[in-house]
């Protein structure tokens, strides 16, 4: 019995040191690459979550011992693996896709709101504008929006105001428009109206494609969906031919 | 085998009800579930009478009957197949009647759009306007049109008036089309033209996008619908081809076989239907 316990507490100490003394430096070997970027864009903090990310691959990797009890059994090695790594990647790739569903979201919301824009920019400052699209903006944008607003209202002046508009996202088109604004309250509606129009070109441009794209994708699944009958007579065909093959064993073959 | 059979069956058959729990509601073979389904469509401002349902059965028998006779399904399969088709036939009619609703209401939503922006180029008032409308819309959507007239009538404001329009049409070019007109009326602007152009043209371009949309959804159902019988042709040449080696078609392993593939091509005709289930507008479009 203390054959086979010394060497498992020798193993959790270790483990428990090496935990304890190196945990920083381990937390920034595991980190993903994109974690950093990703806890900018959805705004949470990327050094707190990775912290308890690693304690939950900490306390699973102990899971671990089951292997050593197991008398080293390769599956129990891949399983007990599978789930340390579950367990730790879960918080990663669910806001992976998190971020990805609000990217595609964005890309299809933004040339709305836009559209929105260019009606109220015909009749109203750029101000005006953005306060009144407000109302009826996409979810997604509109705390950014209310956030833009109150900016302008106390520098109405400076170009970061505009910029600074969901810089977290990396969308050049944005920044681009959030540029075009800027200039157009600067300028003026007369040298704007050149960069307006093509502003028009773009986002009509844009929801086309983001519409275009929605719609392809729902067609998607009925283009797969057409090998599944001619599959089903391939299946059918060999479970007949193997129904025929038996009968004939069941007979002997002579 | 007939155990795992029979259980498996059961287990599938449970959560396809527990997934489509109207099935049982609106089981087509009874009376009640006629009644059920004509009830619920009459709501949604269809009539179904009961010699369609009729007509809708019996061809769906017809159909599922033939499969049967082609492929000598035993009474057990048989009844097992008749009973899954029947229970999802009211699912299919109501992904058409759906359909045909959704066509419905995307042809008044671009009739108004259009209308609204023709005549505000002509006279930008938005309570003449609305009046105009008025001819051009159907009379089961003039309801909502009646009570913004109605509304700015009792001296309630533009804006008020236009919210209710707009939760029916909730579509980003409404509220567009909505903001401008509220604009140009309350604040006087003159510079309005262009902007009805550009709503002009998404509006445009929405229809060219949701037609080619649907047409490809339609050419794909009937791709599908033409895949089931390429599929029950070459199924039943390979049945005829080895029956001529006088193959056990009583046999477990044959029967299960069979029904598998019949209940195959029963579900991909499902998918083909589940086709007219899809929105006409893009959710993300609408506030």
């Amino acid at each position: 019995m203390i054959y086979y316990l010394f060497p498992i507490v020798i193993l959790f100490v270790i483990v428990l040191y090496i935990e304890v003394k190196f945990s920083a430096k381990i937390q920034t070997m595991i980190q993903e690459e994109d974690w950093l970027n990703l806890a900018k864009m959805l705004g949470f903090d990327g050094v707190k979550l990775m912290n308890q990310r690693y304690q939950k691959l900490c306390n699973t990797s102990y899971l671990y011992f089951l292997y050593i009890a197991s008398g080293f059994h390769p599956y129990v090695l891949v399983g007990v693996s599978g789930c340390v790594i579950y367990r730790f990647k879960k918080d990663y790739w669910s806001k992976k896709r998190f971020l990805k569903k609000q990217l595609h979201k964005i890309r299809f919301e933004f040339p709305i709101w836009l559209r929105q824009m260019e009606i109220l920019l015909q009749v109203n400052t750029i101000m005006k504008a953005l306060e009144y699209s407000i109302v009826n903006a996409p979810v997604i944008l509109q705390s950014d929006l209310k956030e833009l607003v109150e900016r302008l209202k106390q520098n109405p002046n400076q170009i970061e105001s505009y910029t600074n508009f969901m810089n977290n996202y990396p969308f050049p088109d944005i920044n681009r428009t959030m540029k075009m604004f800027y200039r157009y309250s600067i300028i003026g509606q007369k040298d704007a109206y050149q960069q307006l129009n093509r502003l028009i070109v773009l986002s009509a441009k844009m929801l086309r494609e983001e519409r275009n794209n929605y719609y392809s994708n729902h067609l998607a699944i009925y283009q797969w969906w057409g090998i599944v009958p001619l599959f089903g007579v391939t299946v059918l065909f060999l479970m007949i031919m193997i129904n025929y093959l038996l009968q004939m064993m069941k007979g002997g073959i002579i | 085998m007939w155990i795992i059979v029979t259980c498996s069956l059961i287990i599938v058959g449970g959560l396809m009800i527990w997934r489509f729990y109207k099935v049982l509601v609106w089981f087509p073979a009874t009376p009640f579930g006629f009644f059920n389904l004509q009830k619920y469509l009459r709501q949604e401002g269809f009539e179904y009478t009961s010699n369609v349902h009729i007509v809708k059965i019996f061809g769906l028998l017809m159909i599922m009957g033939f499969l049967i006779w082609i492929f000598q399904l035993n009474l057990y399969f048989s009844l097992i197949f008749l009973t899954v088709g029947l229970a999802f036939l009211p699912i299919m009619i109501l992904w058409r009647y759906q359909f045909l609703k959704q066509e419905a209401y995307f042809n008044q939503l671009i009739t108004y759009t259009q209308h609204f922006i023709a005549c505000f180029k002509q006279q930008p008032k938005t309570f003449t306007v609305l009046q105009e409308c008025l001819i051009v819309f159907e009379n089961s959507s003039k309801q909502v049109l009646v009570l913004a007239i109605e509304n700015i009538k009792n001296g309630k404001s533009i804006q008020f008036a236009l919210a209710g329009i707009a939760k029916v049409y909730p579509h980003f070019i409404v509220l567009n089309l909505h903001s401008l007109a509220v604009a140009v009326e309350l604040y006087g602007a003159s510079e309005y033209l262009e902007s009805l152009d550009i709503l002009q043209n998404d509006t445009d371009d929405l229809i060219e996008d949701v037609l080619a949309f649907k047409n490809e959804q339609l050419r794909m159902k009937n791709r599908l619908q033409l895949l089931i019988c390429f599929a029950m042709v070459l199924a039943g040449l390979v049945k005829n081809m080895l029956m001529q080696i006088a193959i056990n078609t009583t046999d477990m392993l044959y029967q299960s076989t069979v029904f598998s593939f019949v209940l195959l091509l029963f579900v991909t005709y499902l998918m083909s239907q589940r086709i007219y289930r899809h929105s006409w507008l893009n959710r993300d479009e609408l506030r």
